[in-house]
């Protein structure tokens, strides 16, 4: 017996929201967590930057590593399981991108870290335009993902970038005291907004 | 004229199939991650799976995960072709 048309249109509906379901899960899946990881790795190395600098040679390299970890850990552990062939070239991309990014920098102009106060006065800016740099990559990638994941992800990319030029333009004496708030701050928020809201 | 599918009509079958058309082709869903979002108990998914497996809209694939078995669920291009033509069916019904 065929439906009427109120049965289709139920039926039509279930299926939008089953759907829209699916798809915010999948969205959700180990993004809150990410987020949460990823704004405290920026808060800690930005602050510590900004009060520490002598500590940062190491320290980036130590936390960054602590996210690749992190993140692979999270993703395997996360709640809602999508199977992807060849998910892992995700990883081995950013890792490329990243380790690219580093070797040419140091290639073209290497990098002699700073070893007293006075030397980190004259290095400082130069590690500033570094840094604005290097915040807006992972940024850009929101913006991309989010193109296929959902619109969130977009305006969190934009917004978080302008932080960053707006901290790098007018606040350049607490630069990263600003990029530890508004940069690792709106990460940790979001990641918390998106455990709490999207359901 | 697309045709409604008597399999797929019925409601869990549909939402099934609707959350596995929220994937693309190649990615597969997880037995648990299905049962809980679409609020069925694993008796009652496990036989609607069967269901759709036998008429080949889906595929099932077990594998171990931290030495633990796991059950991923896909839609076949089979199932695609017909959700999206029962789709087209009820929109014809509504009018749409």
């Amino acid at each position: 017996m065929s439906p009427t048309r109120d049965e289709a249109r139920v039926a039509l509906a279930e299926i939008d929201r089953v759907t829209a379901q699916t798809r915010a899960a999948i969205a959700r899946g180990p993004s809150a967590p990410l987020l949460i990881l990823w704004g405290s790795i920026w808060f800690v190395a930005d602050l510590t930057t900004q009060f520490r600098p002598e500590a940062m040679g190491w320290l980036w390299w130590v936390l960054d590593l602590v996210g690749a970890f992190g993140s692979c850990w999270l993703v395997q552990r996360s709640r809602v399981q999508v199977k992807r062939p060849g998910a892992w070239r995700y990883g081995v991309f950013w890792g490329a991108i990243f380790f690219y990014a580093v070797l040419w920098l140091n290639l073209l102009a290497p990098v002699k870290w700073p070893q007293t106060p006075q030397q980190w006065v004259s290095f400082e800016p130069t590690f500033r335009r570094i840094t604005a740099y290097f915040h807006t990559i992972p940024m850009f990638a929101y913006v991309i993902g989010g193109l296929f994941i959902g619109r969130f992800l977009i305006w969190l990319g934009l917004l978080v970038t302008a932080l960053i030029l707006v901290g790098f333009c007018w606040v350049p004496d607490y630069f990263y005291l600003w990029l530890a708030i508004t940069g690792g701050g709106s990460l940790i928020l979001s990641g918390v907004f998106i455990r709490k809201f999207w359901r | 004229m697309p045709e409604l599918d008597k399999i797929i009509h019925a409601p869990a079958r549909l939402r099934i199939m609707s959350a596995l058309m929220a994937l693309a082709a190649s990615e597969q869903l997880d037995f648990r991650t299905l049962s809980e979002m679409l609020d069925l108990t694993d008796g009652n998914l496990g036989a609607h799976l069967q269901t759709l497996e036998e008429a080949g809209y889906l595929k099932l694939e077990k594998s171990f995960v931290n030495r633990k078995p796991r059950t991923y669920v896909r839609a076949t291009a089979r199932g695609r072709a017909r959700f999206e033509e029962h789709v087209e069916a009820l929109k014809k019904i509504c009018g749409v």
